[in-house]
């Protein structure tokens, strides 16, 4: 299981409901799944409505919306029974309650009742995402919509913009091993990539450097024990006061490793900004 | 001019041992800080993958910078001028092959160990059973070496002290940092490891060109004619800048040479550094930072080595602990008994760190790669079953280095110990990492016969070595690089070609966009 996964429960996790998964809990709940574990600290839920909260205003939603009434919480909510969670959270939850601190899961709702009735600023990269949710036969949604609703009610209720919302809301899959009840992002055709014009042209600019430079940092690092073991004479020629050519050979390698290290960077930097595009073509981002 | 009355001076003087345990005192207390967070694998094995580049650079110049760097190099140049410095050419240079061909792709296509990498597209078990034990053999030579070298040293360095209780401080410590610590305190002891030894060899620089009014001409003009005493008691006179002085054989210096440009890149306790980075961006970047770290500290020790030879001489530096006790010797020379304490200190901290990281790489390797993938195919049977495993694998492998490195005892040569780990990295584990992200046709048999092949011709080629059978050797070369890395690359593509097995192009495929793009690589995980 991955370590970030949020913490619900294995009976939670088997049953399909794609609406459950999508809450990404607090990190400092995750340390609740271990029964004997210590509940998250007051400064650790702190810090996390803050991280939350600067997540909310990088997605456009409005801080300054007036306060839901929890009538009208649930009314904006079509989908709070499926919200229901871990037993082992709950005691987070009230704990976070007890201590004074918005605890995540009354965040989240509100989040969603906010996003529900006020409308969010939608990012660019979620339009693609929602793209392969509405198109890739093996996407989210079909999968999700394969399974058994939880709550007819609620899934009739819930828009697709909500459903695209939430499904990007989710942190993609890092590890194909890895077991979830996630409804994990389609998985990447990876020989269509390999097959793509940009990928091969990135491969081939990145050899055109690679293997020229190694076969010549190889080629100078070795003049040196070659041109001391078998030409000691020439390297034994003083070039600056003492100071001989085999010594400042021996110090130039410094310099050329420098150098070509300086170059690969700087190379390097513009390979990311292909692989960036490459990758934005097929749907994903550097995050996958 | 004479300087053996400063010798005597502080034979009680107990500083070096509160720095000791000032270090000692800090690092605990990471330690405790770490334990705290070192929850779950991910976190234990490799920090999270929250290490920036900058600091991810300094723990692997940390991890790196062993003090047969600091203390062993800094005193072949104090007895044998330039030839010494062909070692420190080779260990920054080395970083280039990390660099261009592995360092990303690693990142992007591993999850742990070098074996991930490799067992990604060939059958994992035997594939994974090999690299364990090639790790394996690097890691515990290479920490016997240290462990020796850590005894000797601070037996030297603390009055009192003998070597059975230095090498029990060492091994406890280390066990201490990995088992309750996990990457994360590793990783921030070596920081501090590489902190601490860039401002003790800074300073002792700055020391040294003080004493000649900063004139760098007057110092290497200095170094022509360093007077010393010869084998049969006779004075010589020679120029510290002529190569030559120790190697004798031009193609042990090649051989030395492939060990190291080849052997680095294949070491485990830095290969493992890598996944501790959130992407393979941030690898580069930390490459780059112990590249710059590393190559400045090389280029120091050409400034105290030289000194300790021009300033003391080789006859006072081989009266006073040898060749390792050239730069404590120089620090207190130049600096007094305090400089001398904190160099003494930096040194043990220069060996904790790479035992520490040392230990970790083993004990990581047996957990993933042995008791998950190949015991238990691949399936934790029990929450947090692989890091407990890796835990007791820490405490096993630190009692089994600390027994062995006292049942050797103080007069092992340690040199084949270290020349071994290079050349078993150079000749096992380069060819079949580069093979398996390179070359499509590669397979399982290849794999495991480069490894196995590549790991055994190292050793016996070393023990048919002069450090090891002295005049009577049957294979002529103290390094077995130049042949063991052939007959390494030879084997895995024998392996391979003999096979009948073809090997998924689709895999390969995957791999291939993987490493080059950093699609589906493992992400940050919080703590």
């Amino acid at each position: 299981m991955r370590d970030d996964a949020p913490p619900i429960s294995r009976l939670a996790r088997k049953r399909a409901n794609p609406w459950r998964v999508n809450l990404r809990l607090d990190p400092s709940l995750k340390r609740s799944r271990h029964h004997n574990a210590p509940l998250p600290s007051p400064r650790a839920s702190l810090r996390s409505s803050q991280k939350r909260r600067s997540a909310a205003e990088t997605w456009g939603m409005r801080d300054d919306a007036p306060p839901i009434s929890r009538l009208a919480q649930k009314r904006a909510n079509p989908w709070r029974v499926n919200l229901r969670l871990d037993p082992s959270l709950k005691r987070s939850h009230q704990h976070a309650a007890r201590s004074h601190h918005p605890a995540p899961l009354c965040e989240a709702r509100r989040n969603a009742a906010l996003r529900l009735k006020f409308g969010a600023c939608e990012p660019k990269h979620w339009e693609v995402r929602r793209k392969h949710i509405a198109d890739g036969p093996k996407g989210v949604a079909s999968k999700a919509n394969d399974a058994p609703p939880a709550n007819p009610r609620s899934t009739a209720r819930i828009s697709p913009r909500l459903l695209a919302a939430l499904a990007i809301h989710h942190p993609p899959m890092s590890h194909p091993d890895s077991p979830s009840s996630t409804p994990t992002p389609p998985p990447p055709d990876w020989n269509a990539i390999a097959r793509d014009a940009d990928f091969k042209a990135l491969v081939r600019r990145k050899l055109k450097l690679v293997v020229p430079a190694t076969v010549f940092f190889v080629i100078y690092y070795f003049a040196l024990p070659v041109g001391v073991g078998w030409f000691p004479d020439f390297m034994k020629q003083k070039v600056w006061g003492d100071v001989n050519i085999a010594y400042l050979f021996a110090l130039s390698q410094f310099f050329m490793a420098w150098v070509l290290a300086f170059i690969y960077v700087v190379a390097a930097a513009g390979w990311d900004r292909s692989e960036r595009s490459l990758l934005a073509k097929f749907g994903f981002t550097s995050e996958h | 001019m004479n300087f053996l009355p400063l010798a005597a001076a502080a034979a009680t003087d107990h500083t070096a041992l509160w720095m000791f345990l000032a270090f000692v005192a800090a690092t605990l207390i990471i330690t405790y800080f770490s334990a705290r967070r070192s929850t779950g694998a991910s976190a234990y094995f490799a920090a999270g993958r929250r290490i920036t580049g900058w600091q991810n650079g300094l723990a692997v110049a940390g991890d790196y910078m062993s003090a047969a760097s600091f203390l062993g190099i800094a005193g072949m140049i104090a007895m044998n001028g330039y030839d010494g410095f062909l070692y420190s050419v080779g260990f920054l240079v080395a970083y280039l092959t990390l660099l261009f061909i592995v360092a990303e792709p690693l990142r992007n296509a591993g999850k742990y160990t070098m074996a991930d990498v490799l067992a990604y597209r060939l059958s994992p078990r035997p594939v994974r059973a090999a690299a364990s034990l090639s790790t394996l053999t690097v890691s515990i030579f290479y920490m016997i070496a240290q462990m020796v070298g850590a005894g000797v040293l601070v037996r030297q360095l603390i009055p009192g002290v003998t070597y059975e209780v230095a090498v029990v401080g060492v091994g406890v410590l280390m066990v201490v940092y990995v088992v309750f610590g996990g990457m994360l305190a590793t990783t921030w002891v070596q920081i501090i490891k590489a902190v601490l030894l860039m401002t003790g060899s800074a300073f002792l620089t700055v020391l040294v060109l003080r004493e000649y009014q900063f004139d760098i001409g007057k110092f290497f003009s200095s170094l022509s004619a360093i007077s010393s005493t010869g084998p049969n008691g006779e004075k010589i006179v020679r120029d510290f800048l002529t190569p030559g002085l120790i190697f004798k054989n031009p193609w042990d210096q090649i051989s030395l040479g492939m060990a190291l440009l080849f052997g680095t890149a294949g070491l485990p306790h830095i290969l493992i550094r890598f996944y501790t980075v959130p992407d393979a961006k941030t690898a580069r970047a930390s490459v780059v930072w112990a590249m710059i770290i590393i190559g400045l500290f090389y280029i120091m020790t050409t400034f105290f080595g030289f000194g300790a030879a021009s300033l003391m001489g080789p006859d006072y530096v081989a009266a006073h602990g040898g060749t390792n006790m050239a730069a404590p010797e120089l620090a207190r020379k130049l600096g007094g008994e305090i400089f001398f304490a904190f160099i003494s200190a930096v040194a043990f901290a220069t060996i904790l760190a790479v035992v520490a990281g040392l230990t970790i790489s083993a004990s990581t390797s047996f957990a993933h790669d042995f008791f998950t993938n190949v015991i238990h195919h691949g399936k934790e049977h029990q929450p947090g079953a692989e890091v407990r495993v890796a835990r007791i694998t820490a405490f096993v492998v630190g009692a089994a280095a600390i027994v062995i490195a006292i049942v050797l005892g103080p007069g092992v040569n340690v040199a084949f110990l270290v020349g071994l780990a290079f050349a078993v990295a150079a000749s096992a584990n380069l060819p079949v990492l580069v093979f398996s992200i390179f070359w499509k046709r590669f397979n399982t048999a290849g794999a495991v016969t480069g490894l196995s092949v590549g790991l055994f011709s190292s050793i016996i080629l070393i023990l048919l070595s002069p450090d090891i059978m002295k005049e009577h050797a049957i294979f002529p070369l103290k390094n077995p690089a130049l042949v063991s890395i052939p007959i390494g690359f030879l084997a895995a593509i024998i392996g391979t070609l003999l096979s009948k097995e073809i090997p998924s192009e689709d895999k390969f495929t995957e791999l291939q966009v993987r490493a080059n793009t950093g699609l589906g690589a493992e992400k940050a995980t919080e703590h």
